[in-house]
């Protein structure tokens, strides 16, 4: 409050000079009618009382100045001339705002608002005897179009909004990024974006200043129409931007099926009904078929895609009542489906060996129905994780009251959703990383202060989907960490040698040894240095990442990436002879091609050199001694486990592939390198490797 | 690194206004009287967005936006005017120089923050 | 900042610090075109990456392009939040740049 009184004042006594100003100005157009910039100072000054005026609630001021001002850019313009009737007008015109702010300020009496009645009355009079129009009524009422008012919490009806924006390929400059636009649309609810890349041309004809890019948006959000056109009203008059509403969510007890792919594409313009049919008959998906034969790019057919998931799901959620299932029914449904998934994917590898159209088609439609049952049955298992965030609340405010804290707790994407088992083992390592932020992170109110910090600290929480992955965030504003201290400690533990020459984020993950604790004494919140290398575990065992990246003075931000389910990993699908194995992407930072005599360059070392960098590699063939049948050209998969590079070498890299997980039975259970095993569309066993332990058996 | 902003206005309450909301905020914040005055600290000092009114002495809104445009660091500058009224003759020659968009008087300090916070992540 | 050197499959190693942005997109082209013909390949480390923007992006794609084009390398090694972050933001996933060196 006190701050905006000081602004009032300061605005009162701007007026004041404002208003003096006037005067002299006023004199000197009397003295020079020509005087043109004499004028010009005249109309900003009303122009400044008008616009300040309504900045601090002085309402009735600035509908007065706006009359003024009217007449100010009349003679400015030249369409009204300097007179003495005018003059007259301006003076007093100036003693009644004068009036009115000392009225304001409550040290005046209070000014007769038929006086000012009459100034305008006047006012008006003499433009439109000089045939300017005269000001309109009221000033125009202002409407700041782009304010984004804090969302009401309105009960509304969620719609489903197709948009395809299509920047003006010099948005740039205007200061604009698209990406401002895209992370607005997001903000506004759930918001599946796909870049359209077609238009990027190659680099000879690339202008690199010129966006080519464009993006469809599906978004489902309670906003109207308006509010999703509100987004481009900076960018409207040069962007194209279609925006159409494709559903509104109806109650009905019907369980409608979700629109197909093909109708999809047809309503969005994207193809013509013809081609579509034409597509038809064959045994691949139609989205496939249409990617291949080069009628449509792949993104587009993502795109819808994404919107068929969508209106799909306002369809199922139309009708929501619960059910509750005990949760082993629910694993052995998954278990059953898994099955389900790998058998169709052999029946659809044997139906393609025989020219059999009938057979073909119903394979197909199997194959469509495979996949929804088996969302359908992963989503059963997906909970937000909004709950789990719930419970740190209570965690930090008892916690910051119990250090003499003052924190506050963030928190973002509660709505996101994740397996159940994922979500339940992320309990404990969540409620350490934030006993730690509060703990070791977050300083003393005093110590804050002095730093020019506010005294109260935040964390904030947040979680995101990330393609097949969730990214779990805990950010501090609080000291960050010190790169000496763990430095010294790490070198002290014999957890790093003296002299090694570490990035800081490497020196960072030496807190996830096991044992390392920097905190110069301990307390009862952030225990006694075991932890961070269970969470890490924990974590992993997920077949996920941490990651954690620290400004000194500025805070320190932990990245957990998980994936959305257990059942199902990205991986990268390699083989060996004729055998295949699944690694998990998370993991994998690149591949390297490499002939064998390069190998035997270095070899009894087992370390390759790639690119200046000294990566440690086992050839995967050796370790599950697979015999010596080495083509001439190995690969090599470098990957980023427990912060170390380290390479695998296979025969051939085959690609990404979506891997439904089976479990080993208990004979294999000693066998700790092998996590699972997937089975292949052909009916072959692809095992998936754990890098963790071929790391520690290195 | 905290981002700068400048405010190129003519009316202190305003500026002080503006100063005070973004220093809140945590952005750093550099005012400037009118177009001339802006145009010579901008000569010296990064800058990471502007917001700028448009009826000023000595350079107005427009020409500032024209000079600032010119210059290749500022090729890219988000550039918001504070106009005072929608006033959609002026908001278009604004455009046509350059400006990235715009917030019209009066505003309250939330809402101006919204805006920088939306064209600033 | 941008650097260069050649590694020892003959392609350029292109090492960028700071900005893959706007400001630096026309200088980026003009080190990625002579890349591609002067060498086997491009690699670009953006590991130092900080500020990234859509034209970044934008770039990529289009050297990736090019390389199709060519049938040369192009790869994109490193680890950059900021690269990261706008690849989600603009809808692109990481998994549509290559990791995997092309086989010929």
């Amino acid at each position: 409050m006190n701050e905006s009184n000081r602004f009032i004042e300061e605005f009162c006594h701007e007026a004041e000079e404002l208003l003096s100003g006037v005067e002299d100005a006023v004199l000197d157009i009397e003295e020079n009618p020509g005087d043109q910039e004499a004028v010009n100072r005249l109309f900003r000054a009303m122009h400044t009382i008008k616009g300040s005026g309504s900045m601090f609630g002085f309402d009735a001021i600035a509908e007065f100045s706006h009359h003024v001002e009217t007449a100010m850019d009349k003679v400015r313009n030249g369409t009204v001339p300097v007179t003495k009737t005018l003059i007259d007008l301006i003076l007093v015109s100036r003693d009644r705002i004068t009036a009115m702010l000392a009225e304001a300020n409550g040290d005046g009496p209070p000014a007769d608002p038929r006086e000012g009645e009459k100034i305008i009355a006047s006012l008006k009079a003499l433009l439109s005897s000089h045939g300017a129009a005269a000001p309109d009524e009221n000033p125009p009422k202002e409407t700041p179009e782009q304010a984004s008012e804090p969302a009401k919490p309105v009960q509304q009806n969620q719609a489903v909004y197709r948009i395809r924006f299509s920047p003006d390929p010099d948005i740039f400059f205007t200061g604009m990024d698209p990406v401002i636009l895209l992370y607005d649309l997001a903000d506004m609810g759930e918001c599946s974006v796909v870049a359209q890349t077609e238009k990027v041309p190659d680099l000879e004809n690339l202008s690199p200043e010129s966006c080519y890019l464009f993006w469809d948006i599906i978004l489902t959000t309670a906003k109207r129409i308006n509010a999703v056109k509100d987004v481009f009203v900076f960018v409207e008059d040069k962007c194209k931007i279609d925006i159409k509403t494709v559903e509104e969510e109806v109650i009905t007890s019907e369980q409608m099926p979700g629109p197909r792919l093909g109708d999809i594409l047809v309503e969005r313009g994207d193809i013509d009904r013809k081609t579509l049919d034409k597509q038809f008959g064959t045994r691949k998906k139609i989205g496939e078929r249409l990617v291949e034969s080069g009628a449509l790019s792949k993104e587009k057919i993502k795109s819808a895609l994404n919107e068929q998931t969508v209106v799909s799901k306002m369809h199922k959620s139309a009708a929501a009542s619960t059910v509750r299932v005990p949760s082993d029914r629910l694993d052995k449904l998954i278990n059953l489906v898994g099955e389900l998934v790998i058998n169709q994917a052999r029946l659809t590898q044997v139906a393609s060996n025989r020219e059999d159209t009938d057979l073909g088609e119903s394979v197909e439609e199997i194959e469509r129905l495979t996949g929804e049952l088996r969302d359908s049955v992963l989503n059963i298992r997906m909970m937000p994780i909004g709950t789990t965030f719930n419970k740190f609340r209570r965690l930090v405010r008892d916690l910051s009251s119990q250090l003499n804290k003052e924190i506050e707790l963030v928190t973002h994407g509660a709505e996101t959703e994740l397996d159940k088992t994922v979500l339940e083992r992320l309990d404990d390592p969540l409620i350490h990383l934030i006993r730690n932020s509060l703990d070791h992170g977050v300083e003393p109110p005093g110590l804050r202060e002095l730093k020019g910090k506010p005294a109260k600290g935040t964390i904030i929480l947040s979680a995101r989907h990330k393609g097949t992955n969730v990214v779990i965030t805990i950010q501090d504003d609080g000291a960050g960490l010190n790169v000496d201290t763990i430095r010294q400690k790490a070198v002290e533990k014999g957890l790093i040698p003296e002299n090694a020459e570490l990035s800081d984020k490497k020196i960072f993950a030496q807190i996830f040894a096991p044992g390392f604790s920097t905190a110069k004494e301990v307390t009862s919140i952030s225990g006694r240095g075991v932890g961070m290398d269970v969470v890490k575990r924990t974590i992993e065992s997920l077949r996920g990442r941490i990651d954690i990246d620290s400004v000194p003075g500025e805070g320190t931000k932990i990245t957990l990436i998980l994936p959305l389910t257990l059942a199902i990993i990205n991986g990268l699908l390699v083989s060996i002879d004729d055998d295949f194995f699944v690694l998990p992407l998370m993991s994998v930072e690149e591949c390297v091609e490499i002939k064998s005599k390069e190998i035997e360059m270095i070899n009894g070392r087992n370390i390759l050199n790639v690119r200046g960098d000294m990566v440690p590699y086992i050839r995967l063939r050796d370790r599950f001694h697979m015999g010596n049948r080495r083509p001439e050209k190995e690969h090599i998969v470098i990957t980023d486990v427990n912060d170390s590079r380290i390479g695998f070498v296979v025969d051939h890299v085959i690609g990404g592939h979506q891997t439904v997980i089976k479990p080993l039975g208990p004979a294999f259970k000693n066998i700790k390198d092998i996590s699972g095993a997937t089975i292949l569309g052909d009916g072959t066993v692809a095992l998936i490797l754990d890098t963790n332990v071929l790391l520690e058996s290195a | 690194m905290a981002k700068v902003i400048m405010t190129a206005d003519d009316s202190t309450s305003i500026r002080q206004m503006v100063s005070f909301t973004l220093n809140q905020a945590g952005y750093d914040v550099i005012e400037a009287e009118d177009g001339l005055d802006a145009a010579d600290k901008l000569a010296g000092i990064h800058v990471d967005m502007l917001l700028t009114d448009l009826n000023m002495p000595n350079k107005n809104g427009l020409e500032l936006i024209e000079w600032v445009r010119s210059m290749p660091r500022f090729k890219f500058m988000p550039i918001i005017m504070l106009t005072t009224e929608a006033e959609t003759e002026m908001k278009q020659k604004g455009k046509a120089a350059g400006a990235t968009g715009w917030i019209v008087k009066p505003f309250k300090p939330e809402q101006l923050l919204a805006l920088v916070k939306r064209i600033l992540r | 900042m941008i650097s260069g050197n050649q590694d020892k499959n003959g392609n350029l190693v292109i090492k960028i610090e700071g900005s893959l942005s706007a400001y630096n997109a026309g200088d980026i082209k003009d080190r990625l075109l002579t890349g591609f013909t002067n060498h086997q390949g491009v690699i670009l480390d953006i590991n130092g990456v900080t500020e990234c923007d859509t034209l970044g992006i934008q770039l990529l794609l289009s050297a990736r392009k090019t390389a199709e084009m060519l049938n040369k390398t192009f790869n994109v090694t490193g680890d950059s939040p900021s690269v990261q972050d706008m690849l989600t933001g603009l809808g692109l996933e990481a998994e549509d740049f290559p990791c995997v060196l092309k086989e010929d």
